[in-house]
């Protein structure tokens, strides 16, 4: 079974991970996988449908999580969802190892992203900046619908 | 005792005659010994209790010529009588006394001594010639033994440590002299005299009646009764005592907890301090489960709001597959590899090249299970009508993280407001010995709920008292009534005031013993607490166990149970400058009283080493408590302990005597010479001297000031 890689760019994000030995009072991810998904959402939404460089550094620790795993944790729709989006056919979605080569571009992309939101505020408020970003994307969608 | 000089000749370390002037001022009664270790600073001490009680404690009978010293005895002649003696001058009656015990003793032949004999005189010394007056009768002994009781020599001429340790390591040793000194043995074998008199009388009575068993009961009943209303009598006085006592114990709390809060409302700014606090946690509660209701929304969104704009092309490409009949499938990939490969198809009708085909074509769409459950889900999540679907849940999301949002702004908010008002109440309340307050109220509150339960039993006492007192009263006609009449009634009247009087004076003397005890625990307590409260550095204070008339230390209400770095010593001297004023005292009082018990004068304090283990505060807290406190103080001391002191002792003393030690070299070259060396003026006196090789070691005393 194809897995998924943690692009090194992650790294400063792990401690907002249950699972990380230092994680931090206000940790928002359950699993590595939750903080691949979400930064992979990220930086999909950064790029804008263009596809992501492909991540070239990855990190020894944690190891790769196995695909299954995000189908066992219902996170498989999303990235699904990213790969068809991108690629407009169904081709992605045959194709797991594309997907996750697909999926660790744009969990790099976000993870820049996110280290980025993270540097203009402080570890413990972070949370507060990933709501806001939340936010800001709903809002940001609901202008796009009324415009069309 | 007021000693005015003390000489030594040929003892112990003493060689030859040494004379200790011990000059008394109005400005000043402070005389200094320096020297060093093992140089004779103890053996002061110990010769003043030789020539007092004509003891030496570590001297066995028959080996008194020990105490000669070594250099006196190396040099007599087989057959030689050798001698060395003690002699002090005191002041007696307002007359000088001088008093010199002696010992003796024949050399037999080198190294053996005969055992000795020790003499104890009188010393009259005029123009011409001195006088030994031997005395035979023990009047000198006894007005020694007045003037200073054996059991409490080692209370006003002590070394610095073992009297704290006698005092306050648990051992009774000061107890039993304070108990000696106050003849409590006495009084109580007073009262039970008084009382095995009165059972005396009880029991004529009882035998003047045996014929008459009924009398006899009641006379039994009364004695009884009479029994349980002493019992309940004593019990309400020690009530009304311990009463007096903490009453007087909360007013003093009272007003030290009103002097410390005088002028503020203390009280009521701590309450607001608490209420403030308690909102404040309330508020960080609240804030916090905003942090975690954020924390969780961020973890449950799985990042979908950012994915929004991908499903206009999923959903057409997933609709595409829906059509198709790929997705949701109930055929999967390896089903359909199943069917091909049987013969039939599963409708039952045979394969044919044609169906083989249709199969094919329709596994070339088929997709692998999790796949095809995969994106049958994201096709039902990608329906904006749904209620699970993705744009719902973003838009829940977003109310649900505005909501937490803003009401973790306003928890900030006034948190930020609490700490500052909190921050303000504390400012205010810094200038306050809050913590001492604090504790002062503890014990305030403690000592109300004693007064409150000794109030009840004070009560209940009285209630009882006088329900038995009825009963008495009630059994007491009942006796007049029964009494036998005509002689044997005389003779019975007789005895039943006999009684009385013995039972009169019984209780006599048990009210007049408490009285003694209140009176001693007054004083006491009055001179501890003078003494020890105003030199402690910590803010301690001394205080005296009502019933067992020791001291102890309280801080903040409370005993303190480790004394350390000098408290103990400052007690232990505030305790025996007290001691010495109660006796004092109370023999002032027996004199005017013309009971018996001879004038005692002021006291005289030999102190060897009283800072041992002090801590440099309590040092010189001892070293000024020492300046005022007696009339006559002597202190000996080693180099450490005269640094510590000498900015207070040395512009005091009246006089400083060193005792300098004779050493033959093969001893010397083994000292620290720092160890001798003692800065006084502007100068270091040494009282290290060198022997010849083989010479027997020696102390010698000069006057340094």
């Amino acid at each position: 079974m194809p897995s998924i890689r943690l692009p090194k760019s992650v790294e400063p994000l792990l401690q907002f991970c249950h699972r990380h030995d230092s994680s931090r009072d206000n940790a928002c991810f359950d699993t590595y996988a939750d903080l691949v998904v979400f930064a992979a959402s990220v930086g999909f939404h950064d790029l804008s449908t263009q596809k992501p460089p492909a991540s070239v550094e990855f990190l020894d620790s944690p190891y790769p999580i196995d695909l299954a795993i995000f189908k066992n944790q219902h996170l498989f729709p999303n990235l699904l969802l990213m790969g068809l989006a991108v690629e407009g056919t169904q081709d992605i979605a045959k194709n797991e190892q594309r997907l996750c080569l697909l999926i660790e571009g744009y969990a790099h992309e976000g993870a820049k992203v996110l280290v980025k939101r993270l540097k203009l505020t402080t570890d413990a408020a972070f949370h507060v900046e990933l709501a806001k970003m939340l936010s800001d994307a709903v809002e940001e969608h609901q202008q796009h619908e009324v415009k069309i | 005792m007021i000693i005015k000089q003390l000489r030594i000749c040929d003892f112990l370390t003493y060689p030859g005659e040494q004379v200790f002037d011990f000059p008394n001022t109005d400005d000043s009664n402070l005389i200094i010994v320096l020297g060093p270790g093992n140089s004779g600073k103890t053996t002061l001490i110990r010769a003043l209790k030789f020539l007092l009680y004509g003891k030496f404690d570590s001297v066995k009978p028959g080996e008194a010529h020990t105490l000669i010293n070594n250099h006196t005895k190396a040099a007599a002649k087989p057959g030689e009588i050798q001698s060395g003696w003690v002699e002090a001058t005191i002041e007696h009656n307002e007359e000088e006394l001088c008093l010199r015990r002696t010992v003796r003793a024949a050399m037999i032949r080198r190294d053996v001594w005969a055992a000795g004999d020790i003499v104890f005189e009188q010393v009259i010394r005029d123009h011409r010639r001195t006088h030994f007056v031997p005395d035979h009768q023990g009047v000198f002994q006894n007005n020694i033994r007045t003037l200073v009781p054996e059991t409490l020599f080692d209370a006003f001429y002590f070394q610095g440590e073992p009297l704290d340790g006698k005092l306050l390591g648990g051992v009774t040793a000061i107890r039993h002299s304070l108990s000696a000194f106050l003849h409590e043995d006495q009084w109580e074998e007073a009262e039970q005299e008084a009382e095995s008199i009165r059972s005396g009388y009880v029991s004529e009575i009882h035998r003047l009646n045996a014929g008459n068993e009924k009398y006899q009961e009641l006379l039994r009943n009364q004695e009884s009764w009479k029994h349980l209303l002493k019992n309940q009598q004593n019990t309400l006085a020690n009530n009304h005592e311990e009463l007096k006592r903490v009453q007087a114990e909360y007013v003093a709390t009272k007003n030290m907890l009103d002097e410390l809060v005088k002028g503020t409302d203390i009280s009521a700014l701590s309450r607001q301090l608490t209420v403030r606090q308690h909102d404040l946690d309330d508020a960080q509660g609240k804030r916090q489960r905003c942090e975690e209701a954020i924390c969780r929304l961020v973890n449950e969104s799985l990042g979908i709001p950012f994915l929004l704009s991908a499903m206009p092309v999923a959903a057409r490409i997933l609709i595409q597959l829906k059509e198709q009949n790929v997705i949701p499938a109930d055929l999967s990939e390896r089903f359909v590899d199943r069917v091909i490969e049987q013969d039939c198809c599963v409708c039952g009708t045979k394969h044919t090249a044609q169906t083989r085909a249709h199969w094919l074509k329709y596994k070339e769409k088929t997709l692998s299970v999790d796949l095809n459950r995969g994106l049958s889900d994201l096709l039902s999540l990608t329906h904006n009508t749904g209620t699970h679907s993705f744009l719902r849940k973003s838009r829940d999301l977003q109310v649900e993280l505005g909501k937490f949002r803003n009401l973790r702004g306003q928890h900030i908010v006034k948190c930020q407001e609490l700490q500052a008002l909190i921050k303000s109440i504390e400012d205010q309340l810094a200038k306050y010995p809050v913590e001492e307050i604090r504790k002062l109220g503890v014990h305030l509150s403690t000592l109300s709920d004693q007064r409150e339960k000794l109030g009840r039993d004070v009560g209940e006492c009285d209630v009882s008292i006088k329900g038995l007192t009825a009963k008495v009263a009630e059994l007491n006609k009942q006796v007049d009534k029964a009494r036998p009449k005509g002689a044997a009634a005389n003779q019975q009247g007789k005895l039943e005031r006999l009684r009385d009087r013995a039972e009169q004076l019984r209780d006599l003397i048990a009210q007049t013993r408490q009285f003694l005890h209140g009176l001693f625990h007054q004083i006491l307590k009055a001179s501890v607490s003078q003494d020890y409260d105003q030199v402690a550095t910590d803010g301690s204070k001394a205080v005296v166990d009502y019933e067992t008339l020791m001291p102890a230390i309280e801080r903040d209400g409370a005993r303190s149970k480790n004394l350390g770095g000098g408290m103990s010593q400052l007690l232990a001297l505030a305790y025996v400058v007290a001691l010495s004023k109660l006796r004092r005292e109370l023999h002032q009082q027996m004199q005017q009283l013309q009971i018996g018990l001879g004038k005692i004068d002021d006291q005289s304090f030999i102190l060897d080493s009283p800072f041992d283990k002090a801590d440099p505060n309590y040092s010189k807290a001892i070293a000024r408590f020492l300046l005022g406190s007696a009339r006559q103080t002597v202190i000996s001391m080693l180099p450490q302990q005269w640094n510590l002191v000498r900015d207070i002792f040395e512009k005091h003393a009246i006089r400083i005597y060193g005792l300098r030690l004779y050493s033959p070299p093969e001893r010397v070259k083994h000292v620290n010479r720092d160890d001798f060396s003692f800065p006084v003026g502007n100068t270091h006196v040494d009282l290290l001297a060198e022997l010849p090789a083989n010479e027997t070691a020696y102390t010698k005393l000069i006057i340094i000031k």
